[in-house]
């Protein structure tokens, strides 16, 4: 039988659309076979193949397209690919970070009847969080802790991290510069820092770059993933060391939710903590410590941050090639940007001492007002970091980047200086002033919540932001300062004014932070009370001088 | 390992490895096609799976595209999702 080249030939044409070449194929089939094109519906099994395949193939075009697509920065739609280009293109994201805090653990009436003594809570062991339903997990430098049921133990403190710990192991083959993919499926979301590797069990130190590596170090470099997940690399004998061949590289990484792990509260006690695995008794029966042990919260937990905003890194990472390091205050100020948890971030040079940077950061307070506060009633202390969360600031800094050795960073505290503001008003009688008087509270609240000047705070800001609340007509406002009426009220011969100026604006010093708050009186004998409230005066004193009806339009006006 | 050995499989024995994705080798005909095609005959089976391994190949070779663009992994890997 004479065959030709061209019987074999299913696809007559150049087509790029997969319904054309369905088309030739179906063509093809019918001449070839000599079958009515019924044959070739989905309810026969060879129309049903094909048309399978053809879908199939169409996913595959598909999978291409977007290999490609994620492949270009300015394209790339996921956020794990905007931050695995920008990786390549020398600029650092920042994943996510995990929330941390501090809880100590005492024994409870139970442990009395307890037939053994010792119980061993090992690291890494996890608790679920009752107010948020996350789970944190014990971070200790040891293995396992030995907790004695007798209360010796009682109030041990140690950390705690929110996430959940993952493990994957990998096989060395030793060769220089060896390279893994641990993979994750949202790489933004493996813990910035939590990334720990062990090299046939033993713990490798983690480098920046591989130039940081000592010759012969067992060391390795993290690195957000190219494709998904992060990137481990180790070091080549000259720079860190190879790890040998069939070596057993054991990754431990911690999945955190960023800054959803942070829990704001006045008290850190009413965060709750339940146990979510078991301990072991010395002879290795598991213990249910829900039963034995009770977690109170000493440091609710705090300063995690969600990724860096992938618009963010789309847009630094062409630019930056220097991320890893601390030299300006631009530097610090980004760094603690991402952090999004301040309301006011301004980084300056010590006047007695140009190697110090002082930072003075407020607290976001705003976090705090789901319990049942606001900007008035809140307690002026919130306004500054203790100590405990100043010293997770400073360690948080030295682990994002080299620090010039020759400086240094203080933490300054805020010197809180408290107003109180008189507000006089012409109202409309078609607002009522239950509603304007609310409205104030909220507009002149957020104001300053929002207000990032401390130089000066203008009184005319004040009264645009009273002014354009509806239903007030005319405004006056007076600013009255506990500094200037405490100095009045020691001297009553002093004539200047201490914190305000002839405008009856608020002005500060860069150390000073001017909140709009009572407890304090003035020269007159006027007692200015926490708070705001309509029978005494506070805070926020609203008076309705008058109350007028609103003024028809006037047919100039319209036109 | 930058060349395609058949040693491979001794380093991948020990490996413990998470989000490797779904394991569709077997089942990317099985999940798409209606149930009545299969074990009819033994010949149809072995052309469906025939089938089942191009399509597979197909799809494979797409994470080539990911596996060149990306510095840390060797040009033979597989093992990414």
């Amino acid at each position: 039988m004479a065959t030709s080249s061209s019987d074999f030939k299913i696809f007559k044409t150049l087509n790029i659309a997969i319904t054309d070449i369905l088309k030739d194929t179906v063509s093809y089939l019918t001449t070839k076979f000599k079958q009515s094109l019924k044959v070739f519906t989905a309810a026969s099994p060879f129309g049903q193949i094909i048309i399978v395949i053809e879908n199939l193939s169409q996913l595959i075009f598909y999978y291409i397209e977007d290999s490609i697509t994620e492949l270009s920065m300015i394209d790339a739609t996921r956020v794990s690919s905007i931050y695995s280009l920008s990786q390549i293109a020398g600029h650092n994201p920042s994943r996510a970070i995990s929330a941390g805090g501090e809880v100590s653990f005492s024994t409870n009436s139970n442990s009395l009847e307890a037939d053994f003594d010792i119980v061993l809570i090992p690291n890494l062991t996890k608790l679920k969080c009752v107010n948020n339903g996350l789970n944190y997990v014990i971070k200790m430098p040891q293995d396992n802790i030995k907790f004695s049921m007798k209360g010796v133990d009682n109030g041990v403190k140690l950390n705690i991290q929110q996430g959940i710990i993952e493990n994957q192991t990998f096989v060395a083959r030793g060769i220089s510069t060896e390279s893994i993919t641990v993979s994750s499926p949202q790489n933004f979301f493996v813990d910035n820092y939590l990334v720990d590797v062990f090299v046939n069990g033993e713990k490798w130190k983690r480098y920046d770059s591989i130039l940081d590596m000592p010759k012969n170090e067992k060391a390795y470099m993290v690195k957000t993933g190219v494709t998904s997940g992060v990137d481990i690399y180790f070091g080549n004998d000259y720079f860190g060391k190879i790890p040998k061949r069939g070596s057993q590289i054991n990754v431990e990484y911690l999945i955190n939710g960023g800054a959803s792990g942070n829990i704001q509260t006045l008290t850190a006690s009413q965060v709750k903590f339940e146990w979510e695995e078991t301990g072991f008794t010395l002879i290795g029966n598991e213990v249910d410590l829900n039963e034995y042990i009770s977690v109170t919260t000493t440091q609710s937990p705090n300063f995690g941050a969600d990724p860096e905003d992938s618009e963010l890194t789309r847009l630094l990472a062409p630019k930056q090639s220097k991320s890893f390091a601390l030299v300006n205050i631009d530097h610090y100020e980004a760094i603690l940007y991402r952090l999004k948890l301040f309301s006011m971030i301004n980084v300056f040079l010590d006047e007695n001492d140009n190697r110090m940077l002082n930072l003075f950061l407020i607290p976001d307070v705003s976090k705090l007002f789901n319990t049942g506060q606001d900007y008035f009633t809140i307690d002026p202390s919130k306004f500054k970091f203790n100590n405990y969360q100043k010293n997770e600031l400073l360690r948080y800094l030295d682990k994002t980047g080299s620090k010039l050795i020759s400086t240094d960073v203080k933490i300054i505290d805020p010197e809180i200086i408290k107003y109180v503001l008189n507000i006089s008003i012409v109202a409309f009688n078609d607002v009522a002033t239950e509603v304007i008087k609310r409205d104030i509270i909220d507009d002149v609240g957020n104001y300053f919540v929002s207000n990032k000047r401390r130089s000066r705070v203008p009184k005319s800001d004040i009264i645009r932001v009273v002014e354009d609340i509806n239903g007030v007509d005319s405004v006056s406002v007076a600013i009255v300062g506990e500094e200037n009426e405490t100095a009045h009220i020691l001297d009553p011969n002093y004539k200047g004014s201490l914190g305000l100026d002839e405008f009856n604006d608020i002005i500060g010093t860069k150390y000073q932070l001017p909140i709009v708050q009572g407890g304090f009186k003035d020269r007159y004998g006027n007692e200015y009370n926490e708070g705001i409230s309509d029978e005494t005066l506070g805070a926020l004193n609203i008076q309705i001088k008058k109350i007028i009806p609103r003024p028809l339009v006037l047919e100039d006006d319209k036109k | 390992m930058t060349r395609n050995s058949i040693y491979r499989k001794t380093f991948s024995r020990k490996e413990r490895l998470l989000n490797q994705g779904y394991d569709y080798k077997d089942n990317i005909l099985k999940n798409t096609m209606s149930s009545q095609m299969f074990e009819v005959n033994e010949t149809f089976d072995m052309y469906i799976k025939g089938l089942n391994d191009v399509m597979y190949e197909n799809i494979e070779a797409v994470k080539q595209i990911k596996v060149f663009a990306n510095i840390a992994l060797d040009k033979y890997e597989t093992k990414i999702k």
